[in-house]
């Protein structure tokens, strides 16, 4: 077994100052840093108007607290499957990795199903769009929109990822048990999942 | 990565973490049923959060693995904390400025729109000097002061209409016409609308 693991390192360089991570792994790294930043400029700009805005809302008195915890508790989940996945492809057991990718497609759909029900909901009930909120001021809901929203796309962005993965396991790309790409996609996945915490603190929490 | 360490440890470390995430996030949904003062349960809240982003980056996105470079990489980021040390005076300083207009109905929006124009016009003037002068300090001084800080004033007085006499339609800057949607400004006048 622990010769198969070794196989999962085969892609990486000479050592250097990233310790022989592959180009592919420290791009993403570098991509997920300025990812980072757009989230926390848009978090930043939140936390601004909610400062400068004297009756801003309770969120979670408009906010469903129970079904965002549910998401958040599902986004966890598949990020277990997702670093799952990597362990089973090292030790070439691609049968299992397909299905735990699947898993975490899978609920990863799941989540942007729950965020399109809750959007459809706070629209009817709470009298939320982009630009008007009945109950108070209408940023509360103009950056809840876009905060989630752009979560959102990620995580749409990430499914999509995770799809193109398990086809490419399907075909056989990573029989090999070099997992590279597999771990490449785990790393936008988990960012995902990190940032999703954050938010629901911040944004339903708080 | 930790080639040495076998598949039942690394899947029972993953699991491990995973119920620590689990327990963390109902701790967090717990907390802000605490009583107390909310700045101190805010904390606590946020302080969970970290903890779970730092779980999640470390032992998920195998930074545990990763050399120090890389680490450094990984938290790059948190420059944005300096932002905000800077942010966070001028916020306390500025607040509050921004008021709302509660939803009314359009054809009001389009009725006013011209004073609409004027008003945003002349607070774009006044706003960087008039901004931290609370409201009824204008109110006090508002003769002495020019018409458009009066404009300004938040907290309209009633049959005092002062949006109508303030700033000439003349200084209306070539605004879009579809504004309907941008009137976050200039409280003052919400209260003639309803």
């Amino acid at each position: 077994m622990s010769q198969s693991s070794h196989a999962g390192t085969s892609i990486r360089r000479k050592p250097d100052i990233f310790g022989g991570a592959s180009h592919g792994k420290v791009g993403m790294w570098i991509f997920l840093v300025t990812d980072a930043l757009t989230f926390s400029g848009l978090l930043l700009g939140y936390g601004i108007l909610r400062a400068k805005i004297p009756d801003w809302p309770v969120p979670s008195k408009y906010l469903g607290i129970s079904i965002s915890s549910i998401a958040t508790f599902l986004l966890i989940c598949s990020s277990v499957t997702m670093v799952l996945a990597q362990a089973a492809g090292e030790v070439r057991d691609t049968k299992k990795m397909l299905r735990y990718l699947l898993l975490t497609a899978l609920g990863g759909a799941i989540f942007l199903g729950i965020q399109a029900f809750e959007y459809k909901h706070l629209a009817h009930a709470m009298g939320m769009t982009f630009s008007e909120f009945l109950h108070g001021p209408p940023q509360f809901a103009s950056s809840f929109f876009i905060v989630t929203g752009f979560h959102g796309f990620h995580v749409f962005s990430g499914v999509t990822y995770l799809l193109i993965m398990a086809l490419r396991t399907f075909l056989g790309k990573y029989d090999d048990g070099n997992v590279n790409e597999v771990e490449i996609c785990g790393l936008f996945w988990h960012f995902v999942d990190l940032v999703w915490i954050l938010v629901f603190t911040l944004i339903y929490l708080i | 990565m930790a080639a040495h360490v076998s598949q039942e440890e690394k899947k029972k470390l993953y699991f491990k973490v995973f119920f620590a995430l689990f327990i963390i996030t109902i701790l967090e949904v717990a907390a802000t049923f605490l009583p107390g003062h909310k700045i101190i349960r805010d904390l606590i809240i946020v302080m969970f959060a970290c903890t779970k982003a730092g779980a999640v980056g470390y032992y998920y996105m195998h930074l545990s693995h990763e050399t120090k470079w890389l680490r450094i990489v990984a938290v790059m980021p948190m420059i944005i904390l300096l932002y905000v040390v800077v942010l966070i005076p001028d916020t306390i300083r500025s607040r509050p400025t921004a008021t709302y207009l509660p939803i009314r109905p359009r054809v009001l929006v389009e009725h006013h729109e011209e004073h609409e124009e004027a008003e945003e016009a002349s607070e774009e003037e006044t706003t960087h000097d008039e901004q931290a002068a609370p409201a009824h300090e204008v109110q006090a001084t508002g003769s002495a002061h020019s018409e458009a800080s009066a404009a300004e004033t938040t907290v309209p007085q009633a049959g005092v209409p002062s949006a109508t006499e303030a700033a000439p339609p003349a200084a209306a800057a070539p605004a879009a016409p579809s504004a309907p949607a941008a009137p976050a400004a200039g409280g003052g006048s919400a209260d003639e609308w309803r």
